[in-house]
């Protein structure tokens, strides 16, 4: 409950005493009436739309879940079982350097955005320095090699797509990265856990505390995030962005908010990229280098796990850097 | 949040996704590829149920302030939100993206035509090709690979707003919020109810597909049939 006090967000409710045992009773009641209803009335709500949404909606959550748990495992493995001595060795000590050395890092986790939250949150916890952790937290998504890969087939004879993705993508991170340096402070950034009680604690309590802790602070918001992407993709009209595709500057911002509001997996969003051939390549640039790294669930799961105060600032500095790279690297090389 | 409660959130979660395995209703959402996926994220979750669960117990035997706890309190109410999506798949029978979406939405330009053009066609009268495998030497390659040639094609139906109806499957990258729709305008048969799959036998109307723009060919019907749904609704 102290935490919760503190960080001014969590609005926890009993945790002992009668609500506490309210709670799941009446939630538990709740799923079990689902399932008789469902299951008595064949479907019991209907509807082509209402249909569309969940299936998308599901399709989100049911994408991201695997990556999720593998995210606040890895994440969990790194807060309970790597010494502190080693992740603040593995990087250089310079902060400067560390920066772009974390975002090339981001290379080795092959995964998509759900899986890199969690596990820049346990490299803070391991006391990696908060910039250099959000910098591979913003790389991690967009340059592993399974993305870059998937970039290239869907781009087929244009390989300067899969480079631009690269260089705008490290190049925004490492931005960020820098920028966090100069003026970013800790306190922006709640994490859970304190290190020195964790230390007494069986290492496999430890571990499986943590991914219990991430997993719920990360998956409630997926959900949030996933509720709003699928609204979004049955209730805009057919087309809508069509018309402003001819615009140079206009496409650009449309695609980046596209891409923000899709919340498509970095590993499928070449392909969506590819299908808005009426836009310049800048403008699809834009949108494979802002969505990994700016999107509702990422946000959503970014304030579930690092804070309201850290979002509100975190997001918009990454969303004018992902735009400002996508136009650099546009111009120079598409 | 309470042990018990978070037992239940870790529960449901790992339910959904054992649920969908179980049934094969997972490729209504994603791509065959992620079963072990699926499979091993819902064994973690069931495991972190019993854990929660197990801890639930020992706190309502011991009070809830034993002394390996320290966790856990603090979590955001959104948790509870890990319920709905197994929620959605019990009210809302789960079903693949159908004409709705398909009418709905435009398709990336088919993959170029491979360099010397496309292999012809595997022997058969009819011979079985997908709706996205038309689409693409249709359009792309102008079509001389399905000259004269008759094929069977299985989608569904979808109603095009503008007059008649498209022979239709949806293709997936990665999951189904990114389906896109593979189109074929049918002549000469009367239209199926929307959302209806049949097995189409016809023939490559010449000149269709590349002309218009619009990038879907046409086809002439001479048999048509209605089918079950496919276990897997998306194509590659």
């Amino acid at each position: 409950m102290e935490r919760a006090a503190v960080s001014g967000h969590d609005h926890d409710h009993g945790s002992g005493g009668g609500l506490g045992l309210a709670g799941p009773v009446v939630l538990l009641v709740v799923l079990v009436a689902a399932a008789v209803v469902g299951s008595l009335a064949g479907d019991a709500l209907d509807g082509p739309r209402l249909g569309a949404f969940a299936t998308v909606f599901v399709s989100i959550v049911v994408q991201a879940l695997p990556f999720l748990v593998l995210g606040v495992l890895l994440s969990a493995a790194i807060v309970a079982f790597v010494p502190r001595e080693l992740a603040a060795r593995a990087l250089p000590r310079n902060r400067a350097l560390a920066v772009p050395v974390a975002g090339a890092a981001g290379m080795a986790l092959p995964g998509c955005e759900c899986a890199s939250v969690p596990v820049a949150s346990g490299l803070m916890r391991k006391g990696v320095a908060p910039a250099a952790a959000l910098t591979f937290l913003l790389a991690a998504p967009a340059v592993n090699p399974i993305v870059l890969a998937a970039t290239w087939v869907a781009f087929p004879g244009r390989p300067e797509m899969t480079l631009g993705r690269l260089v705008a993508s490290l190049g925004a991170a490492i931005a960020v990265g820098w920028l966090w340096t100069l003026l970013g402070r800790s306190e922006w950034i709640r994490l859970p856990g304190g290190g020195a009680a964790e230390a007494e604690q069986p290492r496999w309590l430890v571990f499986r505390r943590a991914v219990g802790h991430d997993f719920l602070h990360a998956g409630g918001y997926l959900v949030v995030g996933g509720l709003l992407s699928a609204v979004i993709n049955v209730a805009l009209p057919p087309h809508w962005v069509d018309s402003l595709a001819e615009q140079a500057i206009l496409g650009v911002l449309v695609l980046a908010l596209l891409a923000v509001l899709m919340c498509i997996c970095s590993e499928a969003d070449a392909f969506v990229a590819a299908s808005f051939t009426q836009f310049s390549p800048t403008a699809q640039l834009a949108f494979m280098v802002v969505g990994p790294m700016v999107d509702l669930k990422l946000i959503a799961m970014q304030v579930g796990t690092f804070g309201r105060a850290f979002a509100v600032r975190f997001v918009p500095v990454v969303l004018v850097a992902a735009l400002v790279m996508s136009a650099i690297v546009g111009w120079a090389l598409l | 949040m309470s042990r018990a409660l978070q037992a239940i959130l870790f529960l449901s979660a790992a339910a959904l996704l054992a649920r969908l395995a179980v049934t094969g209703e997972y490729l209504y959402y994603v791509k065959p590829a992620m079963l072990p996926a699926l499979i091993a994220s819902a064994a973690v979750l069931l495991a972190l149920a019993v854990f929660a669960g197990r801890d639930a117990w020992a706190e309502a035997e011991e009070g809830p302030d034993c002394a390996h706890d320290g966790h856990g309190h603090g979590t955001p109410r959104a948790a509870l939100l890990l319920a709905v999506p197994l929620l959605t798949v019990l009210l809302i029978a789960p079903a693949p993206l159908g004409a709705f979406s398909a009418q709905r939405g435009s398709p990336p330009p088919p993959a170029p035509a491979p360099a010397g053009g496309f292999e012809p066609l595997p022997a058969g009268d009819p011979v079985e090709v997908t709706v996205s495998e038309f689409v693409r030497r249709a359009t792309e390659g102008g079509g001389p690979t399905l000259a004269g040639r008759r094929v069977v094609m299985t989608g569904f139906a979808t109603p095009n707003p503008d007059g008649g109806w498209w022979l239709t499957r949806m293709v997936i990258a990665c999951c189904a919020a990114d389906a896109y729709p593979a189109r074929i305008a049918v002549r000469g048969a009367d239209a199926p109810p929307a959302d209806a799959w049949v097995a189409l036998t016809g023939t490559w109307v010449e000149g269709t597909g590349s002309d218009d723009g619009l990038l879907i060919p046409a086809v002439a019907a001479d048999g048509i049939e209605p089918i079950p749904q496919p276990a897997s609704p998306y194509q590659r």
